[in-house]
């Protein structure tokens, strides 16, 4: 019986080896000091070592693939493993066996006994240095893109303008050219918004607070409004429960937020409607809020849980504006994200929405590129 | 202000000659220049009151032409205001930190408001007690 079971288990463990041995991340496993104890075939097929030279040696040293980062990147991530005793994750740069430098995802789990005492640790990478250029380019090139589509749109914008101010011409004429104008004016915004999701999706935002009076910028945005309101007959009421907010906070993040969340209550809400803009903070509040409000056509209820998805649009306001891009509320949930804030919502079908924007009165500086987790 | 002397270095044609004819208009002097190397000559044949200064361009890119200018005595003290497009935010901060004066996003502006700024900056720097507003601020809306 014993034997049987002996067997069996030995098979199983067999088994499971065999996968480990040929599956495609590379795997290693090493002693509480660091000491490889074995790795998979495609450790070695990922930094060029035969699996024999690693067998002995400490992991993230210059002896193997390892020792590229700063000595306080493995400081640290020794203090997490070995301390803390908790997983570490991050990107890592590391170099094959041939010279050739690499970026890895790198995940690291100290494996505890009854005890709490580390037994060994598991390292497992994935080579991402192709998606990471991937990305790089797609990035650059929405980015040149979008610069090169918009010198030849300032273009039109400008020679437009100048014939309205220049030339005679007669009313129709003149329509017609202001046609052109605003149809220019929608595509710069587009290609404004693309470029938006482009940078968000590439974690290449730079977020740099800066002061700002939050009633006056506001009120400023307001104003740039004004056309849109009045054709549609729209009330729009701004109230603030301080005379003056002042934060620090990432202008073009914030104005993401406040664009996003006012062109949508005027564009889904119906002639006469009404828009209530509220911003207000409590004494000794680390935080403001900012709501919007309106009497709008709403969100479905079916739908209310995905709205801040990418690409998404309430079937109500596909029919009611075929146009749309989708894109509004991720922007306005990622800049959120981005300043350390909360957004939520709620809405009734047909009735109107009030969207809350939650952010600290001091968002913290953020550099490009996605840091370590 | 009438007559301040104005050199717009910027590669694309039309965008350079509506700006050449509007400014013209509000009584700026204006002079034109469609690359960098060609830009930095004209500065230093013309002495401008004002540099407006393009960043992606042949020959000498802006930052090349704004580190020259800044790094020669008799340029130094030229005001430059770079014209960028939306969403080069490090291009800002890098011109910026190479010493120009503001920004003005292109793209972003009707051409007269762009000429408006100019004259606010004019009038700035005739009033040096007045609140050093950035243009900036209001270039970002």
């Amino acid at each position: 019986m014993f034997k049987w079971f002996l067997k069996n288990y030995i098979l199983d463990l067999e088994k499971f080896k065999e996968a480990v041995d040929h599956t495609s991340d590379h795997i290693i496993f090493t002693d509480p000091k660091g000491t490889i104890l074995y790795a998979n075939e495609a450790a070695s097929q990922m930094t060029g070592f035969l699996v024999k030279e690693m067998i002995g040696k400490k992991a993230g040293t210059t002896d193997l693939w390892g020792g590229q980062m700063s000595k306080d990147f493995y400081r640290k991530m020794w203090q997490t493993i070995a301390v803390k005793k908790k997983h570490f994750t991050g990107e890592i740069v590391n170099r094959r066996k041939n010279g050739e430098k690499y970026i890895a995802q790198v995940h690291v789990s100290p494996i505890l006994d009854g005890q709490g005492n580390i037994q060994f640790f598991v390292g497992i990478e994935r080579d991402i240095t192709k998606m990471k250029e991937i990305i790089r380019l797609e990035t650059e090139f929405i980015s040149t893109a979008s610069h090169q589509l918009r010198t030849p749109l300032t273009g039109i914008k400008w020679v437009a303008e100048r014939l309205l101010k220049v030339e005679k011409l007669s009313p129709r004429g003149q329509t017609y050219l202001q046609d052109i104008h605003r149809s220019v004016d929608r595509l710069s915004s587009l290609v404004d918004t693309l470029l938006n999701v482009s940078r968000l999706d590439g974690a290449k935002i730079i977020i740099e607070p800066k002061p700002l009076e939050a009633v006056a910028f506001i009120n400023d945005y307001i104003k740039e409004c004004k056309p849109l309101l009045a054709k549609k007959k729209l009330i729009l009421n701004f109230k603030h429960s301080v005379r003056v907010l002042a934060c620090k906070t990432d202008l073009s993040a914030f104005r993401n937020i406040v664009q996003s969340l006012l062109s949508n209550a005027i564009e889904y809400t119906n002639p006469a409607g009404q828009i209530t803009v509220s911003l207000s903070t409590r004494a000794g509040s680390k935080k403001f809020l900012l709501a919007v409000k309106d009497t709008g056509i709403g969100i479905p209820k079916a739908e209310q849980a995905m709205i801040f998805e990418k690409f998404t649009r309430g079937s109500n306001a596909k029919l009611m504006k075929t146009d749309g891009t989708g894109l509004g509320l991720y922007i306005a949930r990622e800049s959120t994200k981005l300043l350390g804030g909360k957004i939520w919502f709620a809405s009734i079908e047909g009735e109107g929405s009030i969207f809350y924007v939650q952010l600290p009165l001091q968002a913290r500086a953020k550099r490009g590129e996605k840091g370590l987790t | 202000m009438a007559n301040q002397k104005i050199i717009i270095v910027e590669d694309d044609e039309i965008l350079a000659r509506v700006l050449k004819e509007e400014l013209e208009e509000s009584g700026f002097n204006i002079d034109l220049a469609s690359d960098g190397e060609a830009g930095l000559k004209l500065i230093a044949d013309q002495r401008p009151d004002l540099v407006l200064l393009d960043l992606l361009m042949p020959k000498k890119n802006g930052f090349q032409v704004l580190e020259e200018l800044k790094s020669k005595p008799v340029s130094a003290d030229i005001p430059v205001i770079v014209l960028t497009m939306l969403g080069h935010d490090e291009d800002i901060k890098k011109g910026l930190k190479l010493g120009a004066s503001d920004y003005i996003v292109k793209s972003q502006h009707a051409v007269a408001e762009i000429v408006e700024k100019i004259q606010n900056f004019f009038g700035q720097e005739q009033h040096p007690e007045a609140k050093p507003a950035r243009l900036s601020d209001s270039a970002q809306k």
